[in-house]
């Protein structure tokens, strides 16, 4: 299940731009878009944005994604 | 927060798009066939409300792409979304501090009132994205409805968004709710009741793709018979 990966697991699928990724990320070129707003909209460093944003996002209410009963 | 705290606020926020980090998809600007004509209608002046904004992601998008932060305006149902929005994008100080409001789409008062077409407010165009496959049916009227009130009077402005529905436009238990998964026959059905009850007309252009068909069977909550629909209302009478 999702909720049993790690934020660096989730980071490294969400961000990584490859194809080969897990059955509930299911946007291919997720990556990009994501990324380059992030680095000149909101000013990221691309060094550090994966994990300042999985830091971000899995501390809030809104995670883990446990969709079981969705 | 308390883990406890955690748990309760997740069972208020259950969305697959959230967990999924769906919002660093920018799904608008991925309407191949819709985004270019909705940039370039933006940039020449036009203004935008997204309903059911969640994170403010798509506005964010068309900021990106040109479009002036004045002429857009989300509003989503939970706050939380709003301020983790902010944090997230890092531009709660280059916005107009009323970007984003919360607001019920199914409850009358604040905001509707002054963002309705008849005030000053009044928008080209109201997407309402993810949004209608959490909603019965006679949520989903009234969540037209109140798009319609936030257009600008006259012809030509536009409702569009996207929704998960079903090959066979089937009712669905889902969000704890009996939801009408649409295909191209029932969404259809459902915009001629809402023009007899507006005594408007629109033009429909609605079609199911695999956007939420791709490893549906793996989902708990999905099924092979899943499909997105896209949908483009614009105002001809």
């Amino acid at each position: 299940m999702v909720k049993d990966l790690t934020p660096a697991e989730v980071a490294e699928h969400m961000f990584s731009g490859s194809r080969d990724v897990p059955w509930w990320y299911d946007e291919p070129n997720i990556g990009w878009p994501g990324r380059q707003l992030l680095q000149e909209y909101s000013g990221y460093d691309h060094r550090t944005m994966d994990e300042e944003v999985i830091a971000l996002v899995s501390s809030t209410p809104f995670y883990p994604p446990d969709i079981s009963h969705v | 927060m308390s883990g406890q705290q955690r748990d309760r606020a997740w069972e208020m926020f259950p969305y697959p798009c959230i967990s999924q980090f769906q919002f660093l998809d920018f799904s608008l600007s991925q309407l191949h066939r819709l985004y270019p004509r909705l940039l370039w209608r933006l940039q020449a002046g036009a203004r935008f409300l997204d309903i059911g904004c969640c994170l403010g992601h798509d506005i964010r998008k068309l900021i990106f792409d040109g479009v002036p932060a004045a002429q857009l305006k989300g509003v989503e149902l939970q706050q939380g979304f709003i301020d983790l929005g902010f944090e997230l994008f890092r531009d709660k100080d280059r916005l107009p501090p009323d970007t984003f409001l919360q607001g019920d789409i199914l409850e009358d008062g604040a905001p509707w009132t002054e963002l309705a077409g008849t005030g000053t407010g009044g928008f080209d165009v109201v997407q309402l994205a993810n949004l209608l496959h959490l909603l019965a049916y006679e949520e989903q009227i009234t969540a037209f409805k109140r798009a319609i009130q936030c257009l600008k009077p006259g012809l030509g402005t536009t409702i569009f968004g996207i929704a998960a529905g079903t090959v066979g436009g089937t009712v669905e238990d889902w969000a704890g709710k009996k939801v009408p998964a649409h295909n191209v026959d029932s969404f259809k059905k459902l915009v001629a009741d809402l023009e007899k009850r507006t005594e408007t007309k629109w033009t429909v252009e609605v079609s199911l793709d695999f956007a939420m068909y791709k490893y549906g069977n793996r989902r708990p909550w999905g099924s092979e018979l899943v499909r997105r629909v896209v949908f483009e209302l614009t105002r001809v009478g």
